[in-house]
């Protein structure tokens, strides 16, 4: 129980004395936030050794964790920290803050050598001292005062005030007795000094990794046809040091998307940089477009390779969802990740537990792919284990909030009735938000990724898909179905460009496929979308063209006259797919 | 498009290896193709031009879903064949009130299927495993079966492909194909009067099926 007494200046027990320094130090240097370490100064100091005590601290170090540049950074502001005790007294008008060129007397002195300074409240009758205490004492102090350098080797980071009432024993100069409570408190802001700048070292480092992790991760959802995404990711607390959470969505051929939440195990900045490499390898892979387990497969392989080269060793738990709007069905596979969640048009919720692989990295272990209807209306939950799992609940509890949560959001946030495209991105981004606060993850340890996407579909009459032979006639025949096509769908003004994109596309597949080749059309609410499959695996180079020979117009034509245009790489060769705007 | 596979295999042998394959595919086809309102949009337009127990060919009927239950259920007399056996042994628990025969359609006529001797012949994406070369003779077999002013209903997937190998629900098949057009014209060279070709867009429900244009030949066969 501490105890408030005219402190160990005549105390004779050495062993209290040495406990007593040993409690505070070790909670003052036992903070790694800022704001723990200034309070531990203070709570420690009163009121064994002061009845009221405050921090302050350069507003650069206390607001930005940058250390003062130079020993003496006068124009600097000084603000307070921290503050206890001083019940009854009204903190004695202590100031919030104050500019160091302001502070001539004690409060100077003592910055500036480096040593504590004691005075005696109005009975101290030295010039020039009055000003300087009534920067940071607003209101006369009858008691005692001790000013102590927070220092820093040669850099003071502020200073610690500490007041006595005057019925208690007042604070005698140093160097000129031996005043045990003086050196205890300069050996407890000496503790304070490192504790500060342990917690900026601490703090730049996780700021780092959470803009490392962030400056890593897309910041707004694709907009593509047939599914509506929404993403939150919130870092975690810096000081437990956790990251590597990250999420995707990746276009593919045939207006299919892959979802991707995964999480890599381990710390800070460099289970961020993993998870900056991992989110590319695996976006690289999706356009490759094997199916998920291969993904997964490959990603284990090349955790394993970083293994070997890098001589760390990663692990990163992963789930790889696959969506064609247009057969409205998901293949998903799951490499020891949270189970995602679905939510059926009719609100009926399933937690898709699959078979899960081991997590990324492990090596040899097999995945599988599982596919699964996933109708117009229905959503799709994907989270880490940031969201769910936490010290005080475990994994099923927190999956069965979240079911709750995205059922009960999905009926406030979504219309049930508003099951096809085009769908609404607002209400999506209000969903994440409740399920956010509904999983109550404030005082969360672990970062959190979440993606929900809603399925809306692609209804059959909106594509047209064809098998052609390779022939001299094909391109005809293909500008033929794509004109039909289009008059049907009413967009007889999109036929010329189209006509002309698909014979480019289909002149430039039949010179080389073996097999007969794919023709889709696709319409969405905004755009129309040609794509050409083939059985050659060798993508088209796009060229300048020049006047001599013919070769590589068509995919020059293709780029002028698309808005967008790519090449995605098939099973077994590719697509060529280009896509122009509609009024 | 041509293979090595392909020369040296005998059109009996890549028969017996597609009905394997649509033994090995069984329910799994219903499950693929669940929407099947083209087939059975023309299922009701034939029903409504028959009487009750006109007697019906349904050619390469699969499990009899949904067709051969369709008009059976409105009173029609149906013979439904198929080469696959698995096929035909759901069909037969499903759709008891017809009759079911593992006969290849290019072996028609057969003892009890003899020629004018049914009010329609239907064939839903089931001529479309044969070649190009056995298609035309085997639209005129069909022709000869109706009796004469009998309907014809044919569906197959639009393609420009003769006899294309294709993996199917994971198994090896030939299909071949007709761009509408052509389709219309190899139907009307069989000797039937073409009424209408309508497409619909369809997307199977699996990924490892693409999505199709589905063509429908309304015809039949003339009076005399």
């Amino acid at each position: 129980m501490p105890t408030r007494n005219d402190g160990w200046t005549k105390a004779t027990d050495i062993g209290e004395h040495l406990g007593y320094l040993h409690g505070a130090t070790a909670r003052i240097g036992g903070g790694l936030e800022l704001d723990q370490v200034v309070r531990a100064l203070c709570d420690t100091t009163v009121p064994e050794i002061a009845d009221l005590a405050a921090v302050y601290l350069y507003e650069s170090v206390l607001v930005d964790g940058e250390l003062p540049e130079a020993p003496d950074p006068g124009d600097l502001v000084v603000r307070q920290a921290a503050v206890a005790g001083g019940e009854g007294w009204g903190a004695a008008g202590l100031t919030a803050k104050v500019t160091a060129s302001e502070l001539t007397g004690p409060f100077a002195a003592a910055m500036a050598r480096g040593r504590p300074a004691v005075w005696h409240g109005d009975h101290d009758g030295r010039p020039g001292l009055r000003s300087d205490v009534d920067c940071v004492l607003t209101r006369p102090w009858p008691g005692s005062v001790l000013v102590v350098p927070l220092r820093l080797d040669r850099l003071v980071l502020g200073f610690g005030v500490l007041l006595r009432a005057a019925d208690r024993g007042a604070f005698t100069e140093a160097g000129d007795a031996q005043d045990v409570d003086v050196v205890t408190a300069t050996l407890m802001a000496d503790q304070a000094a490192l504790g500060i700048h342990k917690a900026i070292l601490y703090q730049r480092e996780a700021q780092i990794a959470d803009e490392l992790q962030r400056s890593m991760l897309p910041k707004r959802p694709p907009r593509l046809p047939g599914i509506d995404i929404a993403h939150r990711y919130l870092p975690g607390n810096p000081t437990a040091q956790v990251g590597g959470d990250w999420f995707d969505a990746i276009p593919l051929a045939g207006s299919r998307v892959a979802l991707v939440v995964g999480d890599v195990m381990g710390h800070g900045v460099r289970s961020a940089a993993a998870m900056g490499q991992l989110r590319i390898a695996a976006r690289t892979l999706a356009t490759l477009d094997p199916p998920p387990d291969q993904v997964l497969r490959q990603l284990d392989q090349l955790f394993n390779d970083m293994a070997e080269q890098l001589d760390e060793h990663y692990l990163a738990t992963c789930i790889y969802c696959v969506y064609d709007p247009v057969a409205r069905r998901c293949a998903i596979a799951n490499a020891g990740h949270v189970p995602p969640v679905f939510i059926y048009p009719d609100g009926r919720t399933e937690l898709i537990q699959l078979p899960t692989g081991a997590p990324v990295g492990v090596g040899g272990v097999a995945f599988q792919t599982f596919e699964m209807a996933a109708p117009d209306g229905a959503l799709l939950a994907m989270c880490t284990d940031g969201l769910v799992e936490s010290p005080d609940r475990d994994l099923n509890d927190g999956l069965a909030i979240l079911l709750d949560s995205v059922q009960n959001a999905a009926k406030t946030h979504l219309d049930p009735a508003a099951g096809a495209a085009p769908v609404d991105a607002a209400p999506l981004e209000d969903l994440c938000e409740q399920v956010l606060r509904d999983l109550h993850i404030d005082g969360r340890v672990d970062d959190v990724a979440l993606l929900v996407a809603r399925f809306g579909g692609i209804p059959s009459e909106h594509v047209a898909n064809w098998i052609l032979r390779a022939h001299p006639q094909t391109p005809f025949r293909a500008r033929r179905l794509v004109a039909a096509t289009l008059s049907g769908w009413g967009l007889t003004g999109q036929i010329p460009t189209m006509e002309l994109l698909v014979t480019e596309l289909v002149t430039n597949a039949i010179r080389y496929a073996t097999r007969p080749i794919a023709v889709r059309l696709l319409r969405t609410e905004t755009s129309l979308l040609c794509e050409v499959t083939d059985d050659d695996h060798n993508p088209p180079v796009l060229c300048e063209p020049t006047t001599k020979g013919e070769n590589g117009r068509g995919v020059y034509l293709v780029s002028r006259l698309a808005r967008r245009w790519g090449t995605s790489l098939t099973p077994t060769g590719k697509s060529v797919w280009c896509e122009v705007a509609l009024p | 498009m041509t293979s090595g596979t392909q020369d040296t295999q005998t059109s009996a042998e890549r028969q017996a290896l597609q009905a394997a394959a649509f033994d090995r595919i069984g329910e799994r086809y219903d499950e693929a193709f669940p929407h099947k309102e083209g087939q059975l949009a023309a299922g009701g337009w034939l029903i409504n031009r028959l009487a009750p127990g006109a007697r019906v060919l349904d050619v390469g009927c699969g499990t009899g879903l949904p067709t051969a239950r369709q008009l059976a259920d409105a009173g029609l007399k149906v013979t439904g064949i198929d080469i696959s056996d698995g096929m035909l042994q759901l069909a037969r628990r499903d759709v008891p009130d017809a009759t079911f025969r593992q006969i290849d359609v290019r072996r028609l006529p057969a003892m009890g299927i003899t020629e004018a001797g049914y009010e329609a012949v239907v064939a839903f994406f089931s001529l479309l495993m044969l070649t190009r070369e056995e298609i035309p003779p085997t639209l005129r077999k069909l022709h000869a079966l109706l009796a004469p002013g009998g309907y014809f209903l044919l569906s197959m997937v639009e393609a420009d492909v003769d006899d294309m190998p294709l993996r199917f629900l994971g198994n090896r098949v030939w299909v071949s194909g007709y761009l509408r057009d052509e389709l219309r014209q190899v139907v009307a060279d069989a000797g039937f009067e073409v009424l209408d070709v309508r497409h619909l867009s369809y997307a199977p429900a699996s990924t490892t099926v693409p999505p199709e244009l589905q063509l429908f030949v309304y015809a039949r066969r003339g009076e005399s």
